[in-house]
């Protein structure tokens, strides 16, 4: 899982366009911070 | 957390109790969003950090962050173990103890961090040295945080089928961290070293 992840990533990094840095970068953390909150739910 | 606030809010069959639980979660969140991201921007002259900076930091730490939801190398977090007390539950009228347990639980830092994803974000918020991002950014902690309790607010079943049925996600939940994290890491990485 951790091999196709990196994988996908990596393919994703070397494609994004330069313009996109910080905007999308702030984006993605957002949707990162959503689905951490979603999460913890689950947590005991 | 599972075993107090689903029955918090759905044992006392008050949606409006689900909303004021899911609004403090979110005012919470962004206070801890503003505050990093006020302390990253005295550090960095309300500049920000270079983008490569942040995508190589972000990026090497989502990927140590997947090694360890993904069980390959089970690293203890930097956290408090505390979690909200119950007791809340009793001594506080319940708008009140829902208000109190969305506050703690959206700043996210004086409990315990369940799933090491929201380092992440935490380290974006602090790196962009702007507080309106970094409020923006984390209120969708909050929401995240939140909305699951107004979903379960709404279903018709009885609270120790709502429990049950979020232990057993644990796993799938701890699986899809993991990859995303894996994803995230790599990513920022290639495109740290693209444009260093």
């Amino acid at each position: 899982m951790l091999v196709f992840g990196g994988l996908i990533g990596t393919v994703a990094g070397l494609i994004a366009p330069s313009g996109i840095a910080w905007k999308g970068g702030l984006i993605f953390s957002a949707a990162l911070a959503f689905l951490a909150g979603s999460s913890a739910l689950s947590s005991p | 957390m599972v075993g107090t606030i689903p029955p918090m809010v759905h044992g006392f069959r008050k949606r409006e109790l689900a909303w004021i639980y899911l609004g403090s979660c979110i005012v919470g969140a962004s206070a801890t969003g503003t505050l990093l991201s006020l302390l990253g921007g005295m550090v960095t002259g309300w500049r920000g950090l270079p983008f490569s900076a942040v995508a190589l930091a972000s990026g090497g730490a989502a990927v140590l962050c997947s090694i360890r939801e993904l069980n390959l190398l089970p690293w203890p977090l930097p956290q408090f173990c505390r979690q909200v007390p119950s007791r809340w539950r009793y001594t506080f009228p319940p708008a009140m103890s829902v208000t109190l347990y969305g506050l703690s639980l959206g700043v996210g830092l004086g409990t315990r961090i369940p799933f090491s994803t929201l380092y992440f974000p935490l380290i974006w918020a602090a790196a962009s040295g702007r507080p309106y991002l970094g409020a923006w950014c984390l209120a969708l902690f909050g929401l995240g945080r939140g909305l699951p309790v107004v979903w379960y607010s709404a279903i018709k079943t009885d609270t120790h089928s709502i429990i049950h049925g979020i232990s057993i996600l644990r796993p799938l939940v701890q699986l899809v961290n993991g990859v995303i994290l894996a994803i995230a890491g790599s990513g920022l990485l290639s495109v740290a070293l693209r444009w260093r």
